[in-house]
């Protein structure tokens, strides 16, 4: 059978059955306390309870305390014209795919979507039938069994039946939120869990906005509208809202308009208009030269800031002058690391992708790309990045620090453990002794080692691997340069690197996400917290890695269950150790965002003194200021 | 005339037939996905699905996962009834985006039409009437390196010289800093200024190419014999060439002209890109590097059919202009 499209609401996705019927939110929770559970219990859901009460009371049901009998029959006769229109969808679907021939029978095409009908089925029956299988669960059927549209799209008035119903005791408020003064809030969870925070990036809205004044009391539990009632909430869901330092005007031309905001609570913006222009990245230094711009963010490179130093009339060398009469700039950790991971599935020893000896191929490449990074990051960023040395953002509070115990430079010893450099030695002298290590780890692995060169390859392992990169074809990527150097040095004993730049980067994604790629370049955009789960853990959506250990899987479970920094930063590290063991990612380098303001018309020094990927320019743009 | 009209419809939505159905598959067989771009952002978010569930979903969502002969079927039923779909790029109906951005490609066209005109043909019947002098040089070299060089190459010297080194003109952008604090003609004089650089690169880089064609064809009916009996009669050369040269040149350059009108409307997307002009050319190359699917096809599609009618208008209009020229 061909695969079946699945059109899907995203929310009611999140609404799951239980086993008594009642349907449950079982999408990302916030956690927090719900309510004063000891002597109130109450289901007010947020956008579908009323919906999501119906069905669970059934057709049949006698109890009209919370909706009368007129809207429970509308209620179904529209559910049920829904599911005909649903189940006709399919049909069509079948057909229109060619599935099915033109003419077939509705029981022909659900046979072929896996539901077996009497052969004068209608769609009625053919709904029916699918309403029994799921065993009422509406909404599973409905993101199942789709051919574009959802069921609930396809009611005639759905909105009517989604206002939230008390359908059990009400509660007056959630205790676990609760209003310190006009600008502080106090969330309390249920249970203790160090990523909560950072999962409440909620939006401000003030009441004049979202709500009715008159109707606000917050010590007798009036929150500025009708409980129940929050369609002028949801009224607004769709409108900008003009609660910061600027409130929209108008997308016209390529400009994003903005006027000051007067209201602001930190006081009126001192630039009435802000303008956001869109710009190609080639255009963005240029701009301000010229007095397109004020502000901007070029990618940063030696050449851009080759480029800003030459405007500024300074002479090539003195690049890292930051400050000067036409251009000032700015430059900032960027939130995330680069990094070069390796499939351990693809570059093994044997069967087992986990064994020493598949750890030790993995170390033997590794070693080769750590010794050449500095050259190439040096080569593309200058000082303005630096080599890291653990798979984490230095701007992260657990970022390892020179200064810590154990702190040491990436696959820096040998298969002995031994240190592999000197602090004495020269450029030449420590691609010698990484070329020689790696040989080591090579030999561990199971290669043949003849006179410094590699014969033979254990099974299951090869002589040549390669690399795919993002270069834009071009090679255009502070990593090429180091895996082509990495290649030049390995080919003459034996072992062949091939680098592939990719001009499209969806082909590069597609090739690590798939499992297909050997090795592969790549950056991590950072979290604000270093919770390793989604990258590490076995379980981790995004573990690329194929990282499969139990030991790294408790370590990561309990630093989310801490919220001690000392303790949690100990414990990522030793996790960090692990991930490296395993031979899967080398870090590469931290690079740093540029802010690039026009030093004649911009008022340098009212931009934020200290800036970090958490506190941009933004952040205080009420305070900016043009020079007159 | 009718006859050959309607057999040249025919033909036409024949060729436009085929031509879509290539544009379609070469879109699906191109390695900028949209989809596959959205599942990479999707599945980065934390507690996403993977990549791979993603790329399924919304395959399956934007119909993608239907073979390419159907899709296109599917597509051309729609596009034959008016549907043209909403952009994936923009989120807004693709007829929706087109009427936003076509009237400053048009403005850009027509302008740099009209100038184009104004100047390629009074010089090259000048390059033609003084064939071999220093003027004839100056201009067909002026022309040789109008044709020679590349928009891309020409618009950024003209930014670099004008915007960044003279600071007259801003860089990109089709309106300045202050635009919307400015009055009617403020602002009218605001777009002005901003499309100065753009008209002046596609006139440029394309009056070569006229102007070369006029003074050959000049040149061409100079040496007719009726311009000899013109002369022998003891017309003025005045006379000559532009009452009875000049005319008989026309009727090629109409046709060229004749079939560069649909031009208009099909922007111009290195220059619009270049200068970040919102025009039609610089939205399609956004909607194609994004692989918006609906949008690219409107437009390429819209394109075929310029291109198409601007064939025929330009065979009718050779019969139009010269009656020796009959179309059956």
């Amino acid at each position: 059978m061909a695969e079946k499209k699945k059109g899907r609401r995203a929310y009611l996705e999140d609404y799951r059955k239980n086993e008594r019927g009642q349907y449950e939110y079982a999408g990302r929770r916030y956690v927090c306390q719900g309510v004063d559970l000891g002597r109130r219990r109450a289901r007010i859901g947020a956008l579908c309870a009323g919906l999501a009460a119906a069905m669970a009371a059934g057709e049949d049901n006698t109890d009209f305390t919370y909706w009368d009998e007129e809207t429970q029959t509308a209620f179904w006769a529209d559910l049920k014209q829904a599911g005909a229109a649903f189940a006709q969808e399919i049909v069509d679907y079948c057909i229109a795919a060619g599935i099915n021939a033109e003419g077939d029978s509705v029981a022909a095409c659900a046979a072929n979507w896996g539901f077996e009908l009497e052969e004068d089925a209608t769609v009625d029956d053919f709904f029916n039938t699918m309403v029994e299988q799921y065993e009422g669960d509406y909404v599973t059927l409905s993101g199942t069994e789709t051919a574009g549209s959802s069921l609930f799209d396809l009611m005639e008035d759905y909105d009517a039946y989604t206002k939230g119903v008390e359908t059990e005791e009400t509660a007056p408020n959630v205790s676990g939120i609760e209003r310190v003064d006009d600008y502080t809030l106090r969330i309390t969870t249920t249970e203790l869990d160090a990523t909560a925070i950072y999962q409440m990036g909620l939006p401000i809205v003030p009441l004049h906005h979202y709500g009715d004044e008159s109707l606000y009391d917050y010590e007798n539990n009036k929150f500025g509208f009708e409980k129940g009632d929050l369609s002028i909430v949801k009224a607004k869901t769709s409108d900008p809202l003009g609660c910061g330092p600027y409130i929209f005007k108008e997308y016209k031309d390529g400009v994003v308009y903005m006027d000051a905001n007067p209201n602001y609570y930190k006081g009126e913006p001192k630039i009435a208009h802000l303008n956001y222009l869109e710009s190609a990245e080639g255009d963005k230094v240029n701009g301000i030269v010229a007095g397109t711009l004020d502000i901007s963010d070029p990618s940063y490179s030696v050449d851009v800031a080759k480029q800003i130093a030459a405007e500024n009339g300074y002479s090539e060398d003195e690049w890292d002058k930051f400050e000067g009469p036409v251009l000032t700039t700015k430059l900032i950790d960027y939130l995330g690391y680069g990094y070069i991971g390796i499939n351990p599935n693809n570059i093994k020893v044997g069967d087992d992708p986990y064994s020493e000896e598949s750890k030790d191929l993995r170390k033997a490449i590794a070693t080769m790309i750590a010794a050449y990074r500095d050259e190439a990051i040096d080569s593309y960023y200058g000082s303005t990045a630096s080599v890291i040395n653990y798979p984490i953002s230095n701007t992260s509070w657990a970022a390892p620090q020179t200064t810590d115990d154990g702190y040491q430079i990436a696959y820096s010893v040998d298969v002995d453990g031994n240190p592999i450099y000197t602090a004495d030695m020269t450029a030449e002298e420590k691609y010698a002794a990484a070329l020689e290590a790696s040989l080591g780890f090579f030999e561990a692995a199971g290669y043949t080692v003849e006179d410094g060169k590699l014969t033979e390859a254990p099974e299951g392992a090869k002589l040549e691997y390669e690399c795919v990169i993002g270069a834009g074809g071009s090679g255009d990527h502070p990593s090429f340069l180091l895996l082509k150097n990495v290649a030049e040095a390995l080919e003459p004993v034996g072992f062949t690197l091939t680098v592939t730049d990719y001009a499209n980067a969806n082909d590069l994604y597609s090739s690590y996400q798939n499992g297909i790629a050997e090795m592969w370049c790549a950056a991590w955009q950072a979290t604000a917290d270093p919770d390793m789960y989604q990258l590490y853990h076995s379980e981790g959506s995004t573990n690329y890695y194929q990282i499969k250990s139990d030991e790294l899987d408790e370590l990561i479970m309990a630093g989310r269950a801490s919220t001690d920094q000392a303790y949690r930063k100990s414990i990522y590290q030793a996790a960090m150790e692990i991930i490296m063991d395993y031979g899967v990612e080398i870090p590469i380098y931290q690079r740093s965002d540029a802010l690039v303001v026009s030093s004649e018309r911009m008022d340098v020094d009212s931009l934020p003194g200290d800036m970090t990927p958490y506190w941009g320019w933004e952040a205080e743009k009420e305070n900016l200021e043009l020079l007159q | 005339m009718r006859n050959y009209i309607i057999k040249r419809i025919i033909f036409s939505i024949f060729i436009l037939f085929f031509v879509t159905l290539t544009i379609y598959t070469l879109i699906r067989c191109l390695p900028a996905s949209y989809v596959e771009t959205m599942a990479m952002q999707l599945a980065s978010k934390p507690g996403a699905k993977p990549y791979e569930e993603w790329v399924a979903q919304l395959n399956a969502s934007y119909g993608l996962d239907q073979p390419i002969l159907i899709g296109y079927f599917h597509w051309l039923s729609d596009f034959a009834h008016g549907n043209f779909g909403d952009s994936w790029r923009f989120t807004v109906p693709v007829i929706q985006k087109f009427r936003e951005v076509i009237g400053v490609s048009f403005v850009m066209g027509a302008i740099s039409l009209i100038l184009e005109l104004v100047i390629a043909i009074p010089l090259g019947v000048v390059a033609a009437t003084k064939q071999y002098s220093k003027a004839d040089y100056a201009i067909s070299a002026s022309a040789l390196v109008g044709i020679s060089l590349p928009t891309f190459f020409f618009a950024t010297i003209l930014k670099l010289i004008f915007s960044v080194k003279l600071g007259w003109f801003d860089t990109h952008g089709m309106v300045g800093r202050n635009f919307a604090q400015l009055d009617a003609m403020g602002k009218f004089l605001d777009q002005a200024n901003h499309l100065v650089l753009p008209i002046a690169t596609l006139t440029i880089v394309s009056v070569g190419s006229l102007m070369r064609y006029t003074r050959t064809n000049m040149l061409e009916v100079l040496n007719a014999d009726y311009i000899r009996t013109a002369r022998a009669k003891g017309l003025s050369e005045g006379k000559v060439i532009y009452h009875h040269a000049f005319r008989n040149t026309l009727i090629p350059l109409v046709t060229i002209v004749g079939g560069s009108l649909p031009g208009l409307f099909s922007g111009a997307l290195i220059t619009e890109t270049l200068f970040s002009i919102p025009g039609i050319g610089f939205t399609s190359y956004q909607a194609m590097t994004a692989g918006d699917i609906p949008f690219t096809m409107f437009y390429l599609s819209f394109i075929a059919v310029l291109t198409l009618a601007g064939n025929l208008i330009s065979d009718i209009l050779y019969a139009v202009v010269d009656p020796r020229v009959r179309l059956s």
